[in-house]
């Protein structure tokens, strides 16, 4: 039986917004690095939502002036997660397996990939010291999601004995939303999107999971979060990323 | 940083808003920029304009300023960021971005394009 299809009128993009938000509920520091715009919007929603609060949530959007706390350049990122300054960070990946190891190297036999991605950059080290990595990647399809990934850019887990403060905290795809296990190197399927069925999720990904005998659907995103992100947030990060809040918008209005 | 040696670039090029007349160069918060000018051999820097006055003689706004000691060559490159954004200039251009980047799927594409601009290099 598929998840019931959602009591609010949301674009598919708000609810994978809302619930990367609601994975930095009590973060004091969340980084987002380049070409993220949903994770941006996530970290920007739940600082939002905790407005009232007295400590605020500090986010730094990499290549926002408006939105980022960095002032000495890409070494700063790096030196501030190793001193545990920040507690989430955003991985995504070409290929991302089920023991919870990210592509973002090239498919095929390394060196000879037959397609290039960006690289690996600094996601081996952050995933070793920001505790809360949170995988992101919209494309739920079994090329994304395979056994094996091709090259290792990070490390889903660690042998016992090595030293890491940080690694994979949960998955969130345009389908569903996982946790992950790093005893087990396993991830577990939470809640499923609505209108998706496990079988579904089944069919789109490579490896196997762990889930409840009948995993909750994502829930609706409740009608302050959505004010918040259809109002401030849109307006935050037309800053950085112009282009997408521009086309979330027209999808917005094409809801009415 | 003792076990893998530093990586040596021949040459450092970037983009930036404001030179000096001396070749110091407004950076603003992107340190990046200063790291690639520190590990290079030579670094070339186009801008939009170069302005008279002494940029590292205001001490508010000093630490965001490339010293002209890092900096070989500065050439006046007006919208040099273009199709792409600059800080406190211009915004990116995203439909020409995708335009040239369709474009450069081929290389036949790549020259088409760069023939459009008038930017193709003389020996080409």
């Amino acid at each position: 039986m598929p998840a019931p299809l959602s009591a609010v009128r949301v674009t598919p993009r708000e609810r994978l917004i809302v619930t990367i938000a609601r994975l930095l509920e009590g973060c004091r520091h969340v980084a987002v690095g380049a070409s993220s715009p949903m994770p941006a919007a996530g970290a920007m929603l739940m600082r939002a939502m905790r407005e009232p609060e007295e400590e605020p949530m500090r986010i730094s959007i990499l290549g926002s002036m408006a939105h980022n706390f960095f002032t000495n350049g890409g070494v700063e990122l790096f030196d501030c997660a190793a001193q545990g300054r920040i507690d989430a960070f955003f991985l995504g990946g070409g290929q991302i397996d089920g023991a919870g190891n990210i592509n973002l190297v090239g498919a095929g036999p390394y060196p000879h990939s037959t397609v290039r991605w960006p690289g690996s950059f600094g996601s081996s080290y952050l995933s070793f010291v920001v505790p809360r990595i949170i995988l992101f990647r919209e494309e739920h399809s079994r090329r994304v999601f395979v056994e094996k990934v091709d090259f290792i850019s990070a490390p889903g887990s660690s042998p016992p004995g090595v030293f890491r403060t940080g690694g994979p905290h949960a998955l969130v795809t345009g389908l569903a939303q996982f946790s992950f296990d790093r005893k087990a190197g396993r991830f577990r399927l939470e809640t499923i999107h609505p209108g998706q069925t496990l079988q579904d999720i089944r069919a789109a990904t490579g490896f196997d999971f762990d889930h409840a005998p009948e995993p909750a659907t994502t829930p609706d995103p409740d009608a302050r979060s959505l004010a918040l992100l259809r109002g401030r947030v849109l307006e935050e990060l037309a800053e950085a990323y112009p282009e997408f809040a521009r086309s979330l918008r027209t999808d917005i209005a094409a809801l009415a | 940083m003792a076990a893998i040696p530093g990586i040596v670039p021949d040459i450092a090029i970037f983009h930036a808003p404001v030179a000096d007349r001396f070749g110091h160069v407004l950076i603003g918060r992107w340190r990046e920029l200063a790291i690639m000018a520190y590990a290079a051999r030579r670094t070339i820097v186009t801008v939009e304009r170069v302005e008279d006055g002494n940029l590292l003689a205001a001490e508010d706004a000093v630490a965001g300023m490339l010293p002209a000691l890092y900096v070989d060559a500065i050439a006046v490159a007006p919208r040099g960021a273009a199709p792409y954004g600059l800080w406190g200039e211009y915004t990116a251009n995203a439909a020409e971005i995708a335009r040239y980047a369709r474009a450069a799927r081929t290389p036949e594409g790549f020259q088409d394009y760069l023939a459009a601009t008038g930017l193709q290099p003389e020996h080409a």
